[in-house]
C-alpha cells in the first residue's frame, strides 16, 4: 500500500472515529483452522481500535447484542441469511458466483472476494502496454458477470473476444478461438472453467502461444497465471473498516477498496516480459482509482 | 516434446519470492491448483540462453508461405540453403560442404532425423507437414554439449503442435506453377484426458525447369505422401504421455547415376561408343520412412521433473537400374590396378577416351603426382590392349542398386531439478542403436551403439550474473569416445538485457559411409561379352579409423527485449574453428576420407524482431561470415553476406500480408536474391467454421541459377494458391 493511500486511510479514520463511539462488532467465522481468519480479525482490531470486536465460530452464534455482524465465507453468509435478525451485516470472502439471489436483504452488504474487473483490466494494461483485445471465457448462465466485464472493458478502452463454454468438452476449442484473436486471457470468476482440472490445458495452451493469463484470483498465480489483484487480510480489514466508518451500510455488493498485486516473476521472465513490481503496480492502480 | 535447448526456466528474481500468504486458504474455495508452469516446465528466457537462438514461430512460418522446411530456414541468420537438385536440399549453417550437410543436428520433437548411414538430413522427405509445426528452434552454433555428436554447427529443433491445438477438421489444397500440387487433411479428436491428431498430407512439384535443352524438364521432381498420428494423454496431474506414429512414402526423379569406367570416346571408335552413349536410363529414388516415438513426463515436485523418451525409426531409400559399361569393367587387370591405385585406373580411363598424345605411361606419370610406378603402367598397357577386342562389341550390362536401409532405436532419460533459487541442474543419459544396411555400400549391414551421458548446470549467484556449464560424454562403438564441454557466462545489464560469453567444444563423429564403407556393385543379370570373372572392378573401402571432427567456438553476444516497443534483438560475433575435418568428396572411384582438412569461420550476426504496431511486425536478419577452408569443396557454400527482411501486417477484414526479401551474395558462387509476397484472406462461415485463401508469389531478383548451374527455372516468378477449410 502506498504512502498516499495509507495517509488517506488514516485521515478518514481520524475524522470518522472522532464522531463515533465504540461499536459492538461480531465477526462470525467458520471453525476451520485458517490463517486468513486470524489475520483478518487482528487486522480489523487494529483498523478499528475503538470498537469492540467479538468473534464467534459457533454455527448459531448469539448475535442479539451486536450492532454490526461481519460474516466470513459462504457458510456463515448462509447462516446470516437464515437468521431473522435485522442487524446491519457485512459478508466478506464470498465470490460473485456464490452470491445469494438478488435483491439482497436490506441489512446486507457483500464485499466480494473475487477481483474487481476494472482493476484486473487496468493491471493487464499496465503489464502489457500493447494490450488491445482481451480474451474472456464465460461459463453458461453468467449474464450479470458478462455485463459487468463488458462495462469494465469499455471503461478501459479494450476490445473483447469472448466465448461461452457451454459444455466442458468444448472448452479447448473455445479457448483456442479466443486466444487466436486476443492478446491475453483474462480470467474471470467462473469455477466451472478455472479449476484444477482445466487449468493445465488453459495455461499450457496460452503459454505455448506466448499469451498470458491475468487472474482469475490469487491462488492461480503460483500455478502459472501472470498476475492478479487481490486483497490481503489486512486490505480486507481496512476495506471493511472504511465501509463502517462511511456511515450507514447500503444493501448491495462492492469490491474491497484496498488491494494488492501478486505476480509470477518466473512466468514473466520466461516470456520476455518485464518482471512485475507488485508494490509499484498496486500503488499505481490505487492512484488511478483515486484520481477524479 | 523433449527440448534440451530451453530446458530451464528463468530464475526468479532474487529478493522477490512469490508471496502466497492469504492466497490459498480453506476459507475460500479450496482450489488445490497444480503448479502448471513450474520451474522445470517454463522456457528459458531469451536473455538466458547459453548461445544464439532463433525461434521461428507460427506467424513467421505462415508468413513465408513455405511448402517445406528449408525455405523457412532462410529466416535464420547464417543459414545457407543450397540445392543439389530440386528434390535434394542441403541446409548448412555457415557453410562447409556444398552437397552434403553433415554438420547439423535436426530433431523432430526430440527425435533425430540425422541419417546414421549417410550422415546427412533428407530435407525433401521430412515426414512432418508444415501445417503441423508449432515452431522451429534453431540453436546457432555448436551444441554437442546438449545434443551429442553431429550438433557440430547447430541444432534445428522442429516442434510440432500439441494435438490439443489442432482439434476439429482442416482440409487444404495448394496448386501452383512448377507443378506444385499439395494437399492436407487433418482431424483432431479429444476425450476427457487425451487429444489425438491424424494428419494425412501430400506434396508434389517438378523441381527445376529446363536442363540442357530448352523445353526439356530437369528430372528432379518429387512426390510424397505422409501420415502422422500424434497423441497426448494426461495420465494424472503429474504424468503425461505423448506418442507419435509417422510414415511417409516418396518418389524422386533422378538421372542415370552410374559412371562407366569407359564411356564413349571423344571421337567414337566403334559400335560400343554409340551404344554406351545412348544408354541413359533413369535412376529414380523411392523412399519410405517410419517412426514411432513416445515421451513420458513425470513431475516429481514443483522443482523436479523427470522424462523418458524412446523412439524407433526406419528409413529406406531404394534406387535400382540397369547399368552398362565396357566389358573392361570386369577385367582382372583393371581390378588389380584399381585396388593398387584408384587414381591410376581413372587416368587409364581418361587416356582411352580422350585421345591423349604422348603415350599412356607418360600421361600417367604426368598426372599421378608422384604416385606412378612402372607396374601400374604395365597394367595400364594391358587394359588398353584388352580394349581392342571390345571396340565393336555390345557393352556389358547389369543390374545395380544403391538401396540403403537405416534404422535407429533410442531411449533417453532426463532429469530436471531446481536445487534452489540459484541453482538448477539437468542431467540424463541415453543409449542408441544405429544400423545401416546396404549390399552396395556395406556388403550387408553395419551396426553402431552409442551411449551418452550429459549434464548442465545453471547457477545464478546474483541477479546480474548467470553461469552455465555443461557437457556430454559420448561413446560410439565404431568411433570411440569424446567429451564436449560448454561454458557460458551472462552479465545482465537489466533483467531482459544480457551480454553473453560462450565457449564450447563440439565433435562430429564420422558416419558409417565415411568410415566403414565397403562399396562395390553387386552385379546381377550380367549380359554382354564378359567371359572371365563377373566381379566389378572398383571397391571403395572406408578407413575404419577416421577420427572425430573437432570444433572450438567462441562467441560474444547481446540479447535484449524492449517490451514497450515490441523490440527483441540478438547480436553476436563468433569465431569457429573445425579441425580434423573430412572434406573429401566420396566417390566409389575416388574414396579418400581423412581428417586432414580444417575450416574457420568468423563473423557477426544480427537478428531484430520488431512488433512496431499492433498490426505490423518487422524482422531483419543479417550474417557476415568470413571463412577459410583448406579443402576447396568446403569453400563454396558460404555466403559472405546474407540475410532477410520481412514485413508482416494484419489488415482489417481478416486480411494478412507479408513481404519477405532473402539475399545471399554467393551460394556456391551464385548470387541469390528473392522477394516473396503472401496475401491471405479469411472468411468466417458461421460461428465455428472458416475458409481461407492464400496466394504466394515469389520473384527472383537476379538471373543466377540456385547453387548449381543446372538449377534454373524458366521464369523468375513462381505462384501458388492455397485454399483451406477449417470446421
Amino acid at each position: 500500500m502506498s504512502l498516499i493511500s495509507k495517509a488517506l486511510c488514516l485521515l478518514i479514520l481520524a475524522l470518522i472515529s472522532a464522531n463515533v463511539s465504540a461499536r459492538a462488532i461480531l465477526i462470525t467465522a467458520p471453525a476451520t483452522n485458517s490463517p486468513l481468519i486470524n489475520e483478518f480479525i487482528s487486522a480489523l482490531r487494529t483498523a478499528l481500535p475503538q470498537d469492540e470486536v467479538a468473534v464467534s465460530s459457533a454455527t448459531a452464534p448469539d448475535a442479539d447484542t451486536a450492532e454490526v455482524i461481519i460474516t466470513l465465507g459462504s457458510d456463515m453468509l448462509n447462516w446470516r441469511l437464515q437468521s431473522p435478525l435485522q442487524t446491519p451485516s457485512i459478508a466478506i470472502y464470498v465470490n460473485s458466483h456464490a452470491l445469494p439471489p438478488q435483491p439482497l436483504p436490506a441489512y446486507l452488504h457483500v464485499v466480494l472476494a473475487n477481483p474487481k474487473p476494472l482493476r484486473q483490466l487496468r493491471l493487464a494494461k499496465h503489464l502489457l502496454p500493447r494490450l488491445r483485445t482481451a480474451g474472456l471465457l464465460y461459463a453458461d448462465n453468467q449474464l450479470a458477470l458478462k455485463d459487468e466485464w463488458a462495462q469494465a472493458l469499455a471503461a478501459s478502452g479494450l476490445q473483447q473476444r469472448s466465448a461461452t463454454v457451454k459444455r466442458p468438452d468444448t472448452l479447448t476449442r473455445e479457448l483456442l478461438r479466443v486466444l487466436e484473436q486476443s492478446d491475453a486471457l483474462i480470467g474471470i470468476d467462473a469455477p466451472t472453467i478455472y479449476n484444477a482440472d482445466n487449468l493445465k490445458a488453459i495455461l499450457l495452451t496460452s503459454y505455448s502461444r506466448n499469451k498470458v493469463l491475468i487472474g482469475p484470483s490469487a491462488p492461480f498465480i503460483e500455478a502459472g497465471s501472470l498476475s492478479t489483484t487481490y486483497s490481503t487480510a489486512e486490505d480486507m480489514a481496512r476495506s471493511v473498516a472504511l465501509l463502517l466508518q462511511q456511515g450507514e451500510l447500503k444493501s448491495g455488493t462492492s469490491y474491497p477498496a484496498f488491494f494488492s498485486v501478486l505476480s509470477n516473476a518466473q512466468v514473466a521472465r520466461s516470456l520476455g516480459l518485464p518482471i512485475p513490481d507488485d508494490v509499484k503496480l498496486s500503488r499505481e492502480l490505487t492512484e488511478l482509482e483515486q484520481a477524479p | 516434446m523433449s527440448n534440451r535447448i530451453t530446458f530451464l526456466a528463468g530464475l526468479a528474481v532474487l529478493g522477490l519470492p512469490l508471496t502466497l500468504q492469504a492466497t490459498t486458504d480453506p476459507l475460500l474455495d479450496d482450489l488445490e491448483l497444480p503448479t502448471v508452469l513450474s520451474a522445470t516446465r517454463l522456457k528459458q528466457a531469451p536473455a538466458e540462453v547459453p548461445g544464439s537462438m532463433t525461434v521461428l514461430d507460427r506467424q513467421l512460418i505462415r508468413a513465408t508461405g513455405a511448402r517445406d522446411i528449408p525455405e523457412i530456414l532462410r529466416l535464420v541468420p547464417g543459414m545457407m540453403i543450397g540445392y543439389r537438385r530440386g528434390n535434394q536440399v542441403n541446409v548448412n549453417y555457415h557453410g562447409t560442404n556444398v552437397t552434403e550437410a553433415r554438420r547439423l543436428q535436426v530433431l523432430v520433437d526430440g527425435r533425430s532425423v540425422y541419417r546414421p548411414g549417410f550422415a546427412t538430413v533428407d530435407w525433401a522427405e521430412m515426414p512432418v507437414a508444415i501445417e503441423d509445426i508449432d515452431r522451429i528452434e534453431v540453436f546457432r552454433g555448436p551444441n554437442t554439449a546438449a545434443y551429442g555428436a553431429n550438433a557440430l554447427m547447430g541444432v534445428i529443433n522442429i516442434i510440432t503442435r500439441h494435438p490439443r491445438d489442432t482439434l476439429g477438421t482442416t482440409l487444404k489444397v495448394t496448386k501452383g506453377t512448377r507443378g506444385v500440387s499439395d494437399w492436407l487433411g487433418r482431424q483432431g479428436f479429444s476425450t476427457e484426458n487425451s487429444q489425438t491428431r491424424l494428419t494425412l498430407s501430400g506434396m508434389e512439384d517438378d523441381g527445376f525447369d529446363s536442363f540442357e535443352e530448352p523445353g526439356e524438364d530437369y528430372r528432379d521432381g518429387k512426390r510424397l505422401t505422409r501420415f502422422n498420428l500424434s497423441s497426448a494423454y494426461q495420465i494424472d496431474s503429474a504424468n503425461t504421455l505423448e506418442w507419435q506414429l509417422a510414415a511417409s512414402e516418396a518418389s524422386r526423379q533422378g538421372y542415370y547415376d552410374y559412371s562407366p569406367f569407359l564411356g564413349a570416346a571423344k571421337q567414337p571408335l566403334g559400335k560400343f561408343d554409340e551404344l554406351i552413349d545412348e544408354w541413359q536410363p533413369d535412376s529414380d529414388i523411392r523412399g519410405r520412412d517410419y517412426a514411432l516415438q513416445a515421451l513420458w513426463k513425470r513431475d516429481l515436485s514443483v522443482d523436479h521433473s523427470f522424462q523418458v523418451m524412446a523412439y524407433a525409426q526406419h528409413t529406406e531409400r531404394l534406387s535400382d537400374w540397369r547399368a552398362c559399361d565396357s566389358p573392361l569393367a570386369f577385367s582382372a587387370a583393371l581390378q588389380e590396378l584399381s585396388d593398387l591405385s584408384p587414381l591410376a585406373a581413372r587416368r587409364v580411363s581418361r587416356y582411352m577416351s580422350h585421345d591423349v598424345a604422348g603415350g599412356l605411361r607418360k600421361y600417367m606419370n604426368d598426372f599421378m603426382y608422384g604416385e606412378y610406378y612402372d607396374y601400374l603402367g604395365d597394367l595400364g598397357e594391358a587394359i588398353v590392349q584388352e580394349r581392342q577386342q571390345y571396340l565393336d562389341s555390345e557393352p556389358a550390362c547389369f543390374d545395380v542398386n544403391q538401396h540403403m536401409r537405416e534404422s535407429r532405436y533410442q531411449i533417453e532419460v532426463q532429469d530436471t531439478l531446481r536445487v534452489n533459487d540459484q541453482l538448477r541442474v539437468v542431467s540424463g543419459a541415453s543409449y542408441r542403436q544405429d544400423r545401416a544396411k546396404s549390399e552396395t555400400f556395406f556388403g550387408g549391414a553395419i551396426d553402431n551403439g552409442i551411449t551418452q551421458v550429459f549434464g548442465n548446470a545453471e547457477y545464478r549467484p546474483h541477479e546480474n550474473w548467470l553461469f552455465q556449464a555443461g557437457g556430454m560424454y559420448e561413446d560410439s562403438e565404431l568411433v570411440g569416445d569424446a567429451f564436449s564441454p560448454r561454458v557460458a557466462m551472462h552479465y545482465f545489464l537489466a533483467p531482459l538485457h544480457s551480454l553473453r560469453f560462450v565457449y564450447s567444444e563440439a565433435v562430429r563423429t564420422p558416419d558409417m559411409y565415411e568410415n566403414n564403407v565397403n562399396w562395390t556393385y553387386q552385379v546381377k543379370n550380367l549380359s554382354g561379352p564378359v567371359t572371365g570373372q563377373q566381379t566389378y572392378y572398383a571397391t571403395a573401402t572406408g578407413p575404419g579409423n577416421l577420427d572425430t571432427e573437432k570444433m572450438r567456438s567462441r562467441e560474444i553476444g547481446y540479447n535484449g527485449t524492449v517490451h514497450e516497443y515490441g523490440l527483441a534483438l540478438d547480436l553476436r560475433i563468433f569465431q569457429e574453428r573445425i579441425t580434423g575435418m573430412n572434406g573429401e568428396p566420396l566417390k566409389i572411384t575416388d574414396f579418400y576420407p581423412n581428417n586432414d582438412s580444417s575450416a574457420e569461420f568468423e563473423g557477426a550476426e544480427a537478428q531484430i524482431d520488431w512488433r512496431a504496431t499492433y498490426a505490423d511486425r518487422f524482422r531483419l536478419t543479417y550474417a557476415y561470415v568470413d571463412f577459410t577452408a583448406t579443402n576447396k569443396l568446403d569453400q563454396r557454400l558460404t555466403a559472405r553476406n546474407s540475410g532477410s527482411a520481412a514485413w508482416i501486417r494484419n489488415w482489417p477484414a481478416d486480411i494478412e500480408t507479408s513481404l519477405i526479401y532473402y539475399g545471399a551474395d554467393q551460394l556456391n558462387e551464385h548470387r541469390f536474391e528473392r522477394l516473396d509476397a503472401r496475401l491471405a484472406k479469411q472468411f468466417a462461415i458461421g460461428e465455428r467454421s472458416r475458409f481461407s485463401l492464400a496466394l504466394v508469389a515469389q520473384h527472383r531478383l537476379d538471373d543466377e541459377p540456385l547453387t548449381w548451374d543446372e538449377n534454373v527455372y524458366d521464369s523468375s516468378n513462381h505462384y501458388y494458391l492455397s485454399a483451406e477449410l477449417n470446421f
